[in-house]
C-alpha cells in the first residue's frame, strides 16, 4: 500500500479555481486557491501507512461523488433550516449553511473593539489585508489543510482589538443540510487576539442528521502577547457524515489558551490541535470529551509545541464507547532545546461500555530541553465495581447508577469548561445520549 | 403484638472468593436497640457491614440475615436501601463528576418512590440539606462538588452521615464511622447518629475503639473475633475491653449458641 493516495474527486477542476465573485479580494483567494491545490494533488490523502493516521483510515473519501456545496448555497428551504439550526449561545452568532455565511439567520452586534467579517463579504468589500494572515499552503504540510485552501470558499473572520473584552462569546454555527446530494464544506476561520484582548469562541458543527457529506474545517488563531482565548467546540455532525477539524493555535507571551473540544457525532471524525508557544509565560489546556456509540470512530490529535521557556500545557481527553465505537487519543509535546520550566501534562482516559468497542492511545514525548517536567498517562477501563456499589447500596437502581457513573465521567471535563451555556447544552447532550 | 424484631441474623456464613470470612454469626437486634460490635482488625467487621447491605461478591454460603420478616438473600443492595437499610462505609468512595447534592437526591427520590412518594421538591430538598449540614458543621460549598472527591477523612465520614439523616433508613449499619475523626468530629458525629436515632430506629455500630461508645450509648456489645461473635453483654463490656485490650478474649473459640 502507498502512503498517499490520489484524490482528485475532492477539489474543483483547474478552471474552478477562479473565483466566483468580483472584488479586491479575489486575486489573494485565488493564490490560496491555485497554491493550495497544485500542493494537494502532489500528495493527495494519507493512508494508515503514515504514522500520524495509523489508526484512522480515511481512504473511503477518495471513493465518494461530491457536489461542490459552494456553488449551492440554498438547496434548502428556510424552515428546513431553521429546524435544524441548534440555539444559539451568543448575542454574537454567525451561522453559515453548507459553507456559505448566512446574513438572515446571523446576529452581528455593533461593537467598536472587535471587528467581524465572513471571507466572501472581505473579498467584495475590498479591506482584504486581514485575508494575508490565512496561511498559505505553502506553509502546510498536512493534506487537510491544502485541501481546505483549495475549496476556499467562505468563513469567519475576527479580530479582537488590543486590550479589549467584549463581554460575550463569539459563536459560529456550522450547519450542513444537503438535500439530494452527498456535500461538502470546506470553512476557513481566521481568528486575531491582538495583544491583551480577551476573547471566548464557540464553534458548532452540526447538520442533517439523515444525510451524509464531509465537513473540513481548519480555523487559525493568533494569540498575540498578554491575550486570553477560550475555544470551545461542539460537534453533533450526522452520523453518515466525515469531519476533519483542524485547529492551528499560534501564542505570544504571556498568553492563555484554552481548548474544550466536545464530539458527539460523525460517523468518521478527527480533530487535529496544534498549540505553538512561540513566546514565554504562556499556558495552552486543551481539552475533550466524547461519546460514541454504533461504529462511530473519533481520532483527536494534539500537537503541542513548547518553543519557549516558562509554559505550561494539558492534553486532558476522556471518552465514552458503546457498542463498536473506536477512538484513538495521539498526544504530542514538543520542548524545543532551551524551552526549560516547561510544565506539561498529557492524560487520556477512556471508559468501554462494551466489549466490542476499543481505543488506540499513542503518547509521544519529544524533549530537548533540561529542567522541564512532563508527564503522559492513558487509561482504559470500565465502570468500577466499587462507585457502582456504592450508589446501589443509596437506593439506586443498577442502570441508573450505571448512567450517573458514565456521564459522571465525562463531567469531570465538562466541569472545567468555563461557559455555562456550553456546559448546559452538553450536559443536555449527555443526559439524551447516555442510555443505558 | 406488634413484631419488634427489625433484624435477625441466624448462623450466618460468608465467603469473599474462596476465604471464608463470617463464621456463623447470630444477631438479633430490635427496634431502637443500640449493638455495638467491636473486634481486631481482620475479625470481620466490614464483611458484616457488606453482607447487610448486599455487596454480590460477598457470599453467604449458609444461614440468613432476615430484615423485617424479609429473607435478604438474593436481594438487591438498592432493594435493601429503599426498604430502609443503610451502611455507612468505613471508606466512603470518591466518585469524580457525580455532583454530590444530584447524587443526594436522587437516592431520596428513589426511596420515597419505593414508598409511593412524589419526588421531592427541588428547593424544599436544598432547604432540608442545608439544615441538616449545618448541624453536622458542614460547608455548603461540598453540595457543588463531586461526591467524596478530594474530601478529607473527617469531611467523608461526615457526608456518610449527612446521608443518614436526609435518606433516614430504618436500620443503620456504621462502619468504623469513627476512625479518622479528631475529637470534635467525632462528637459532632455522635450527635447526629444520637439525633437520627429513635424507638422505630435501630443501629449496629462497628467499631474498633470504645471512644465513639463514650457519645453514643450502646444497648449491646458484642466481640467479634475470627468472624465469629465470641462474647456478647452490656456496654459495660466495651468498657472492659479498653482496659483489657481482645487478647483476654481470644480463648474464647467457641461461645454460647455457636453454630455447625
Amino acid at each position: 500500500m502507498n502512503r498517499f493516495v490520489p484524490a482528485e474527486n475532492l477539489i474543483p477542476a483547474q478552471e474552478e479555481v477562479s473565483y466566483p465573485l468580483s472584488g479586491d479580494g479575489k486575486r489573494v483567494i485565488e493564490n490560496i486557491r491555485g497554491s493550495g491545490r497544485e500542493e494537494f494533488i502532489k500528495k493527495g490523502l494519507p493512508t494508515t501507512k503514515v504514522e500520524s493516521w495509523k489508526y484512522t483510515d480515511i481512504t473511503p473519501l477518495t471513493k465518494m461523488s461530491f457536489s461542490f456545496t459552494s456553488d449551492a448555497p440554498h438547496q434548502i428551504d428556510n424552515s428546513g433550516i431553521k429546524k435544524l439550526l441548534p440555539e444559539k449561545l451568543s448575542e454574537c452568532t454567525l451561522v453559515f449553511v453548507n459553507g456559505n455565511f448566512d446574513n438572515d439567520l446571523s446576529d452581528l452586534p455593533e461593537t467598536k473593539g472587535i471587528y467581524i467579517d465572513n471571507i466572501k463579504n472581505i473579498i467584495e468589500s475590498g479591506n482584504h489585508s486581514v485575508l494575508e494572515c490565512i496561511s498559505s499552503p505553502d506553509e502546510e504540510t498536512d493534506p487537510f489543510t491544502n485541501l481546505n485552501r483549495a475549496n476556499l470558499n467562505d468563513g469567519a473572520v475576527i479580530r479582537i482589538g488590543e486590550n479589549y473584552d467584549p463581554g460575550f462569546p463569539i459563536h459560529l454555527i456550522y450547519l450542513s443540510a444537503n438535500p439530494g446530494s452527498t456535500g461538502m464544506s470546506h470553512p476557513v476561520n481566521l481568528i486575531i487576539a491582538e495583544a491583551g484582548s480577551t476573547i471566548s469562541l464557540i464553534e458548532e458543527y452540526t447538520g442533517d442528521p439523515d444525510h451524509t457529506y464531509f465537513t473540513n474545517a481548519v480555523t487559525e488563531i493568533h494569540v498575540r502577547d498578554n491575550a486570553s482565548v477560550t475555544h470551545y467546540k461542539i460537534q453533533t455532525e450526522s452520523m453518515k457524515s466525515t469531519h476533519i477539524g483542524t485547529l492551528k493555535v499560534r501564542q505570544g507571551k504571556d498568553t492563555e489558551f484554552a481548548s474544550y473540544t466536545a464530539t458527539f457525532g460523525g460517523s468518521l471524525t478527527r480533530n487535529n490541535i496544534k498549540a505553538t508557544m512561540d513566546g514565554s509565560g504562556s499556558s495552552s489546556n486543551i481539552e475533550g470529551l466524547y461519546f460514541l456509540k454504533g461504529d462511530q470512530h473519533t481520532d483527536n490529535h494534539t500537537e503541542v509545541f513548547h518553543n519557549f521557556p516558562s509554559c505550561s500545557s494539558i492534553e486532558n481527553f476522556n471518552g465514552v464507547l458503546d457498542e463498536e465505537s473506536h477512538a484513538v487519543f495521539d498526544g504530542k509535546i514538543y520542548v524545543a532545546e532551551g524551552a526549560v520550566q516547561t510544565d506539561s501534562e498529557q492524560i487520556s482516559r477512556s471508559l468501554l461500555l462494551s466489549e466490542s468497542a476499543s481505543v488506540d492511545s499513542k503518547p509521544a514525548l519529544e524533549i530537548y530541553a533540561d529542567d522541564v517536567k512532563c508527564s503522559h498517562s492513558a487509561s482504559v477501563g470500565q465502570l468500577d465495581a466499587d462507585s457502582l456499589y456504592y450508589l446501589r447500596s443509596r437506593g439506586l437502581s443498577e442502570t441508573e447508577s450505571m448512567k450517573i457513573l458514565t456521564s459522571g465521567f465525562l463531567k469531570e471535563i465538562l466541569n472545567r469548561f468555563k461557559n455555562e451555556s456550553v456546559s448546559e447544552k452538553i450536559e443536555n447532550l449527555l443526559n439524551s445520549e447516555i442510555r443505558i | 403484638m406488634e413484631n419488634k424484631n427489625m433484624l435477625n441474623i441466624d448462623c450466618l456464613n460468608v465467603k469473599i472468593e474462596d476465604k471464608q470470612i463470617l463464621k456463623g454469626i447470630s444477631l438479633e437486634v430490635n427496634k431502637g436497640e443500640i449493638h455495638a460490635i467491636m473486634g481486631p482488625n481482620g475479625s470481620g467487621k466490614s464483611t458484616l457491614t457488606q453482607a447487610i447491605a448486599g455487596r454480590e461478591e460477598y457470599r453467604i454460603t449458609s444461614g440468613s440475615i432476615t430484615y423485617k420478616d424479609m429473607d435478604l438473600s438474593g436481594m438487591a443492595p438498592e432493594i435493601r436501601a429503599r426498604e430502609g437499610i443503610f451502611a455507612a462505609f468505613q471508606y466512603p468512595i470518591e466518585i469524580p463528576g457525580v455532583n454530590n447534592a444530584y447524587f443526594l437526591r436522587t437516592a431520596l427520590n428513589a426511596i420515597r418512590k419505593h414508598k409511593g412518594f412524589e419526588d421531592i421538591d427541588p428547593f424544599e430538598f436544598l432547604k432540608l440539606v442545608k439544615k441538616e449540614m449545618k448541624k453536622i458543621g458542614m460547608n455548603e460549598e461540598m453540595l457543588k462538588r463531586s461526591v467524596n472527591e478530594g474530601f478529607s477523612g473527617g469531611e467523608k465520614k461526615r457526608n456518610e452521615i449527612l446521608q443518614l439523616s436526609m435518606l433516614q433508613p430504618d436500620l443503620a449499619v456504621l462502619d468504623e464511622t469513627d476512625s479518622g475523626l479528631d475529637i470534635d468530629a467525632l462528637k459532632i458525629v455522635a450527635e447526629g447518629v444520637n439525633r437520627f436515632h429513635g424507638p422505630e430506629k435501630s443501629i449496629i455500630l462497628i467499631t474498633h475503639y470504645q471512644r465513639l461508645l463514650d457519645y453514643i450509648k450502646p444497648d449491646f456489645v458484642h466481640v467479634l473475633a475470627n468472624g465469629k461473635i465470641i462474647k456478647s453483654g452490656g456496654s459495660e463490656l466495651a468498657l472492659e475491653l479498653e482496659k483489657r485490650g481482645y487478647d483476654w478474649l481470644s480463648s474464647l473459640s467457641e461461645s454460647e449458641g455457636d453454630c455447625k
